[in-house]
């Protein structure tokens, strides 16, 4: 039996406004996937991935990881890029490789480095020294070196050149286990629907207003996710 | 995990805790021979500068003192709070784990700040001349007394010399813990509470607990000493001997234990706003 990757059961949260982000939303995603979560702003994308991750508590429901209910646990099952730099900027790339190292038993340092030296980031180099881009070139190097179930990547593609773009998902494609799903949220909907298995378009509220398999739906629809995005989400 | 949280905690600021704390250490033998300059020359002086420079020597351990306390609390706040929580949540580490690192290192820094503010003293008191006698130093006066009377005290009755010491450096340790944890209580209720101003929502909190403190403190303190001078009017004691230091140590263990209660409610709540009640949005 198939074990889904992630399930999201009946998922209700509401931030401290009281506005809802999420009313009952019900998501399933398969093992060995590469899914795109896209919707407009504000449709509760970041917030969805958050519940996911365990940086937010939902308020009702039920979130399971490959079969095993959301904890700390899971959290070693789980890859996750936020949109933001995460680490302690006094930090030198070396100790960032400790860091993984030392917390996560999946962690690829051989393979790490590698990617390091393919970007040209000297690994004695400290973080705060290091451009917005290079620095969330270093957390995609991090995060995609492990052997996770779950990538779950924020927006991982925004605030950089085409050019990084390019290889942010080159990496991406080419560094997760087959057997792991990756989760992507981005506006960048051209850009990454070339590597996309499958997709969720994702309305105010949690709504799933569209989801499939990438290539059916361009076939079906005989557009691309782009223009399909726009007509879904036409304002 | 443990080991691992405690190792990146105590290493986060060390290097600027050792550079504190060598120059604490370092300009200790100065303040010193300063002092005794001061001492032993005092009536010759115009003008007192090695007193302007021996005042600023305390105030440099105050700050170190300060600074010891402050990165602590600054340190727990960035780790879960800001950009990095977006890291330290994701690790498969549980949160009581998190915590107990984060208390766990506070304290090894508080005692380590003791240690070395304790260490400058006695290298400024080994130099400094006591009773206008050059050979005759500040440590020696300060320190040969109390080492007499602990001394008698040991030959009197070791057990409870002991007792009374062991007890004395477990409330020291209660206080230390209950203070870290009210003060990561008031950062974790003040950023669950309010993202926008999170800090000032603490400096609120710390208000308030301060004042009901000082509200419920005080005629507390009155009931129980009135209660007292009634107890002794109606059943005069004459404590002495085993008596008093079984009422001592009776009265010492329970606010022991009162205080062990009181760190094991806030830890509890601090828990619980940690896994129901995060929001890093």
């Amino acid at each position: 039996m198939n074990i889904p990757v992630l399930n999201c059961e009946n998922i209700y949260k509401s931030y401290q406004s009281g506005r809802p982000v999420l009313r009952g939303l019900n998501l399933t995603l398969p093992a060995g996937r590469i899914i795109g979560l896209l919707g407009p702003n504000g449709c509760g994308k970041s917030t969805l991935i958050k519940l996911i991750a365990g940086l937010l508590v939902p308020d009702r429901g039920n979130i399971t990881i490959c079969g095993q209910p959301r904890s700390e646990a899971t959290n070693a099952l789980i890859s996750y890029l936020p949109e933001r730099p995460y680490f302690q900027s006094n930090m030198r790339v070396v100790q960032l490789l400790d860091y993984f190292s030392d917390f996560y038993a999946d962690f690829d340092r051989s393979r790490a480095i590698a990617m390091l030296n393919d970007l040209g980031i000297a690994p004695d180099a400290r973080m705060r020294t290091l451009s917005k881009g290079t620095k969330e070139k270093v957390q995609l190097v991090l995060v995609m070196s492990r052997r996770a179930k779950l990538y779950l990547l924020d927006e991982p593609i925004a605030g950089v050149d085409p050019a990084a773009r390019d290889y942010i998902l080159r990496t991406i494609i080419s560094n997760y286990s087959p057997d792991a799903t990756v989760v992507l949220t981005t506006h960048l909907i051209t850009d990454i629907e070339p590597v996309l298995d499958d997709f969720v378009f994702m309305g105010h509220g949690g709504q799933i207003l569209l989801a499939g398999n990438a290539d059916e739906v361009r076939e079906a629809h005989q557009k691309s996710l782009n223009e399909l995005f726009r007509e879904v989400f036409r304002c | 995990m443990l080991k691992k949280c405690l190792k990146y905690d105590l290493l986060s600021f060390s290097r600027l805790f050792l550079l504190l704390a060598g120059t604490v250490l370092g300009l200790s033998p100065i303040a010193g021979l300063l002092l005794r300059l001061l001492i032993t020359r005092w009536e010759e002086m115009l003008f007192p500068w090695e007193a302007f420079l021996v005042i600023a020597y305390v105030f440099l351990i105050g700050i170190f003192i300060l600074a010891s306390i402050l990165m602590v609390y600054i340190r727990y706040y960035t780790h879960l709070f800001r950009d990095e929580g977006y890291l330290t949540f994701t690790l498969p580490v549980k949160r009581s784990t998190l915590l107990f690192s984060k208390i766990l290192s506070a304290m090894i820094y508080q005692a380590a700040a003791i240690a070395v503010v304790a260490l400058a003293v006695c290298i400024v008191f080994l130099i400094t001349p006591y009773n206008g006698q050059p050979y005759h130093t500040l440590f020696g006066a300060a320190f040969t007394p109390l080492l007499r009377r602990i001394g008698a005290a040991f030959a009197e009755n070791w057990f409870v010399t002991l007792l009374k010491g062991a007890v004395g450096i477990l409330l020291a340790i209660l206080i230390m813990l209950f203070y870290h944890l009210f003060y990561y209580l008031t950062i974790t209720m003040g950023s669950s509470i309010n993202r926008k101003h999170p800090l000032l929502f603490c400096v609120l909190l710390i208000y308030a607990f301060n004042t009901v403190l000082s509200l419920l403190s005080t005629p507390a303190l009155m009931v129980l000493t009135l209660w007292f001078t009634a107890v002794d009017k109606l059943y005069p004691l004459a404590l002495v001997g085993a008596q008093a230091e079984a009422v001592y140590l009776t009265i010492a263990f329970t606010l022991a234990a009162m205080l062990a209660l009181l760190c094991a409610a806030i830890w509890q709540w601090i828990l619980h706003l940690l896994e129901r009640r995060l929001n890093l949005a």
